[in-house]
């Protein structure tokens, strides 16, 4: 019976293989398995359990997170002044002390109460002075009411005559 | 007297049976242990394995003091991934897939200290007694072929030349089908055949 081609080139490739290795001796191998041995000593304890790192668990976690935060109210939906509100008796609480600490929670107070009117002030609520036309009489911007007389006018020309560098005509 | 007969018939027929189940019980019960953190069940358990292991690192590295360390670093290796391993498969194939993709690290590693000597401005090295023996020079022959050929091919070249592996342990060592394994052991035996070509004795078609 022969060999197949591949079988046949298997043989010899094997051959070689073999000859070109030498079997370890009964020492190594004992050194070999001694050190076997030591391998479980050699490893160190593991911190976490092994389960932690199953795909299952994964997506346990995975799961319980998304149901928290979809089970959670929304954070947006409280007041901010309600929140600010919150804030200050708790200040109020802990600085009741002494007068410095008091000053401090006054301050804190203020603070507050500034922020609420800010929010208020966003929010359109109670701001008559937030109009375009009241905010520009607030800010003194000129008003167009109708020509000035000419004794006026020849006044202000006499009174900046000076600062214009030019001669005042009483002809002109 | 024929009770004794019929026991006697019954223990026969048992034999056969228990004489199978032992190494597996056997198997689990030293995979449990060691799990365990006991070493002499490892030791146990790895021990008929060992010289197919050290065979493959010393393929690799050609070096026996390297080779025994690559063998106690991929022993470490299959320590730390024993609770996969389900008892009554091949502990063979499980231990051999830890050790060829050991041999990668080293042959490559080796190769890369090969090249550096190759080119060092360092006088060429002579000839030593270690040189001279036949074993060696072949081996370093082998080494280099199997360092120039595709990963996969080296590794199952490696596990049927070195391991003589079957087919369906290759194929579990490597993670694919018996087919696969067939296909791969046949495309890496023709790799290495061309590579060693001057090394192989004479076949008897080209002798003709």
């Amino acid at each position: 019976m022969s060999l197949q081609p591949d079988n046949r080139d298997e043989e010899r490739l094997r051959a070689l293989f073999d000859g070109s290795y030498e079997p370890p001796s009964e020492a190594v191998l004992t050194r070999l398995k001694a050190r076997a041995a030591d391998v479980p000593s050699m490893r160190p304890a593991r911190f976490w359990p092994g389960w932690i790192w199953a795909p299952g668990f994964a997506g346990v976690a995975l799961a319980a997170t998304v149901a928290v935060f979809a089970l959670t109210p929304e954070s947006s939906s409280i007041p901010k002044t309600a929140a600010v509100a919150g804030v200050v008796p708790a200040v109020r609480v802990a600085t009741s002390g002494g007068s410095t600490l008091q000053a401090g929670g006054a301050a804190v107070e203020g603070a507050a109460d500034e922020l609420a009117l800010h929010d208020a002030t966003l929010a359109g609520i109670d701001t008559d002075w937030a109009s375009p036309a009241a905010s520009d009489s607030e800010l003194g911007t000129d008003v167009f009411d109708g020509v000035p007389p000419d004794a006026d006018l020849d006044a202000w020309m006499y009174a900046t005559a000076e600062l214009l560098d030019t001669a005042y005509d009483e002809e002109w | 007297m024929s009770t004794v007969a019929a026991l006697q018939l019954d223990l026969a027929k048992l034999l056969p049976v228990c004489e199978k189940a032992a190494p597996v019980s056997t198997e689990h019960e030293l995979v449990a242990r060691a799990l365990k953190g006991d070493g002499r069940a490892f030791a146990t358990l790895v021990e008929p394995h060992l010289p197919l292991l050290y065979r493959i690192a010393l393929r690799a590295c050609g070096n026996r003091a390297l080779a025994e360390d690559a063998v106690q670093e991929a022993l470490a290796l299959a320590y730390k991934r024993l609770d996969r391993y389900q008892p009554g498969t091949s502990l063979k194939s499980y231990l051999a897939a830890i050790a060829v993709r050991k041999a990668q690290t080293l042959l490559r590693s080796e190769r890369r200290r090969r090249a550096r000597e190759h080119t060092s401005d360092a006088p060429e090295r002579i000839a030593g007694p270690a040189d001279l023996v036949s074993a060696e020079r072949l081996g370093v022959k082998v080494r280099d072929a199997l360092a120039q050929m595709p990963k996969k091919r080296r590794q199952v070249a490696m596990l049927r030349l070195d391991g003589g592996m079957s087919y369906a342990e290759i194929a579990e060592a490597v993670g694919t089908t018996e087919g696969s394994a067939r296909v791969l052991v046949h495309l890496a035996l023709k790799d290495l055949r061309e590579r060693l070509a001057d090394f192989l004795p004479e076949s008897e078609i080209e002798e003709k």
